[in-house]
């Protein structure tokens, strides 16, 4: 009876050194590699905006289909800071040197540019814009799984693959 | 064997395998986390560098001149390496050292451009040149011009200098005759309302793109007062880059050289230069000579030059687009047309052939083991370098730990009057606003028009803000405000073209006329006025 429990359980850790230890190795490998591709398709992302001052419609579903075929779903926030000059050009009269007020940003964020793309095809921004893109994993990766399994201690909202990249666009779209 | 037996077997060939897999994509991640700051420090150096260009050019009313120009790049050169220091300290490298990793640092012109790179001809304490150097300097090599040699039987053999808008400069025999001309090349319209130039020979009213262009006379900007606290609008007129301004008060014509006001002419002591100024300036027909001097400069070529093509550059096989037909085949205007197909690959053939010798060479200079080649360049940046006047940069043979970092980046200056363009000319309107000319207030049927009135088209530099070289206060030339749905956010803007050449020829109809007027004479007036350097020299006669 003794022998056999320790048979069973010496099973039991065989099977987890055997299979699962690697699997989780191997999932946790795969995160990584999935994590460096994320990372390199959103700077391309942001280094061709800040190139060109163009975000066109091809340009972002071809990104999100790129992430995506890494197997996961992600979330992608995109926020362009619109530079707005004219404080800094406002004066109080005329005749006058003073400058009021100093440049100011004002932002839009993933849903209007998404409404913008789709509507018009691109998003044109000027020099002196700043954009920024970050993109986390929504589903589960399979290490993320796996670990969920083991520890129990995932939440929903918890993501592993994490990628952002930013730049101040240098040229005036066309 | 028991199966624990087997595990712990199996484990321990799975583990070092594990290990070294981690490890190994550990390495990869780091090296990509390295190439990255590598990234971002370069374009953040190249950007220092534009930025140096930028303000040096901006509040310099002497740029254009040769000499002052090599000056101000020199500094910006300066400021690329001073910035690259800053952000390689961390990682150890000094400026000196980081010399060993930039191959060529690139300045594209409107003509040509310059590479600073290493050279051993360098020039001794006494003047003498010594080719046989051992040591090394680093500096500018000679200006490279955008320029495409032809030869067509026993009588053509010439030269064409490109640039990046529709300037051309023609040397050498043309039919047998040695020619030596320069001008802006449009298409020539054979009625007032198709696309192109039209001289109404009847009246001699200019029409372009059928939008009759006008005379200004009441053209202004303003200036800080010697005070420092008082902005006053003068009249003026913009002649080879130079602003000619009209004091009416104390009857004298002056521009402005470092910050200060350099007298032209006074009425008291030259009546009569005073005179030829005044009415200059009150009856500007820059933007009719403009197109009057294109007209006759494209029927010259057109009547001698229309025979040739690709097949006749020397040497052609470097020449990416050999198919295109007659490079001076009467259409000109058009982002897509024969001359300017041609004209951006001899643009980046010049670029790429001489840049890739200077980089190959640098192996010579370096003393690094990296085997230094030029690296492919995107075609969104090529793009920009056919079109804007930018700044290349070149950073090799970093070593991150397994790889070795090979990175370039290109910057566009924008602020810049030697490059005039259809989308640096904004129109001004009643409101105190500027608008980009896609923009659909500027529509007929808008009810923005209905309100408001056109006032003029103005050049986008002169909505920057400036500082004056005397006082040191800051003043705007134009005191208007970028429209927010066109300047700002760009969302009133048409965005079914793809330029604004199309949207101009293909919205003509749409567009509120005075809009139209104000646009193509303040781009012909612009493009007239800017800085020529062997090349048009407008002469106050012609007004």
């Amino acid at each position: 009876m003794n022998d056999t429990f320790i048979v069973i359980i010496a099973i039991g850790i065989a099977g987890i050194l055997m299979f699962i230890f690697p699997l989780m190795t191997i999932a946790d490998r795969n995160d990584d590699i999935t994590q460096l591709t994320v990372q390199t398709d959103t700077n391309e992302l942001v280094d061709g905006i800040r190139r060109t001052g163009t975000l066109t419609y091809d340009e972002y579903n071809s990104f999100v289909s790129s992430i995506s075929a890494t197997g996961n779903a992600y979330d992608v926030e995109i926020q362009f800071q619109i530079l707005d000059e004219n404080p800094s050009k406002k004066t109080s009269s005329a005749t006058n040197v003073v400058i009021i007020g100093e440049n100011v940003y004002y932002s839009v964020y993933t849903t209007q540019i998404e409404e913008e793309l789709n509507n018009k095809g691109k998003y044109v921004l000027k020099e002196g814009d700043i954009v920024s893109v970050r993109v986390k994993n929504r589903s589960k990766t399979f290490a993320q799984t796996l670990r969920g399994v083991w520890y129990s201690v995932m939440g929903d909202d918890t993501y592993i693959i994490f990628a952002s990249a930013a730049g101040t666009v240098s040229v005036n779209g066309k | 064997m028991k199966i624990q037996t087997l595990a712990i077997i199996f484990v321990l060939i799975i583990m070092p395998i594990s290990v070294v897999l981690g490890e190994y994509s550990a390495m990869q991640r780091k090296i990509f986390a390295i190439e990255q700051t590598y990234d971002s420090s370069l374009i953040t150096s190249t950007d220092d560098a534009l930025k140096a260009f930028q303000i040096n050019t901006f509040n310099d009313t002497t740029t254009g001149i040769t000499d002052r120009k090599m000056n101000i790049i020199e500094a910006s050169a300066n400021a690329f390496f001073n910035s690259m220091e800053q952000c390689f300290s961390m990682q150890g490298y000094s400026k000196e050292d980081l010399h060993s990793y930039v191959p060529a640092l690139v300045y594209t012109m409107y003509d040509g451009y310059y590479i600073y790179s290493p050279y051993q001809n360098i020039t001794e304490q006494n003047g003498t040149i010594n080719l046989g150097s051992t040591g090394k300097d680093y500096g500018f090599k000679p200006y490279v011009y955008y320029s495409c040699r032809y030869t067509s039987g026993a009588n053509n053999d010439f030269v064409i200098t490109y640039t990046l808008d529709n300037y051309i400069t023609i040397q050498g025999f043309v039919k047998g005759a040695m020619v030596d001309k320069a001008g802006y090349l449009l298409t020539r319209a054979n009625a007032k309302d198709k696309l192109g130039v039209f001289i109404d020979s009847a009246t001699n009213q200019v029409y372009y793109n059928g939008v009759p262009i006008e005379k200004e006379s009441n053209l202004t900007e303003n200036l800080v007062e010697s005070d420092g606290t008082t902005i006053k609008q003068y009249k003026y007129i913009k002649l080879n880059g130079t602003k000619y301004y009209l004091d009416e008060g104390q009857e004298k014509i002056f521009y402005i050289l470092g910050g200060d006001r350099v007298e032209q002419a006074i009425k008291a002591k030259d009546e009569e230069t005073y005179a030829m100024y005044k009415n200059a300036i009150e009856n500007n027909i820059s933007a009719i000579d403009y197109y009057k001097k294109a007209y006759e400069f494209t029927l010259w070529v057109d009547n001698n030059l229309s025979s040739i093509t690709v097949n006749n550059a020397v040497p052609i096989n470097n020449l990416q687009d050999k198919n295109i037909g007659n490079i001076f085949d009467g259409n000109y205007d058009s982002p897509g047309s024969n001359f300017n197909t041609h004209r951006k690959d001899v643009i980046r053939y010049a670029i790429e052939s001489n840049l890739s010798i200077a980089i190959a060479n640098f192996n010579n200079y370096s003393g690094s083991t990296t085997d230094f080649q030029m690296p492919v360049l995107k075609e969104t940046d090529w793009d920009m370098l056919q079109n804007e006047i930018s700044i290349i940069s070149f950073l090799q043979g970093l070593n991150m730990g397994g790889k070795i970092y090979n990175g370039y980046t290109v910057v566009a200056n924008a602020k810049t009057e030697e490059v005039i363009n259809e989308g640096k000319i904004y129109i001004a309107t009643s409101d105190g606003y500027y608008h980009k000319i896609n923009d659909k207030h500027l529509l007929k049927n808008s009810d923005y028009m209905k309100t408001y009135t056109v006032k003029d088209g103005v050049l986008d530099l002169d909505f920057e803000i400036r500082t004056d070289g005397a006082t040191n206060q800051k003043y705007r030339n134009r005191t208007e405000l970028g429209c927010y749905t066109s300047i700002v956010e760009q969302s009133n803007v048409d965005s079914t073209c793809d330029s604004i050449y199309e949207y101009l020829t293909k919205h003509k109809n749409d567009i509120y006329e005075n809009a139209l007027i104000k646009y193509y004479t303040a781009l012909g007036r612009e493009k007239w006025g800017r800085r020529f350097n062997s090349l048009i020299l407008t002469s106050l006669d012609e007004f």
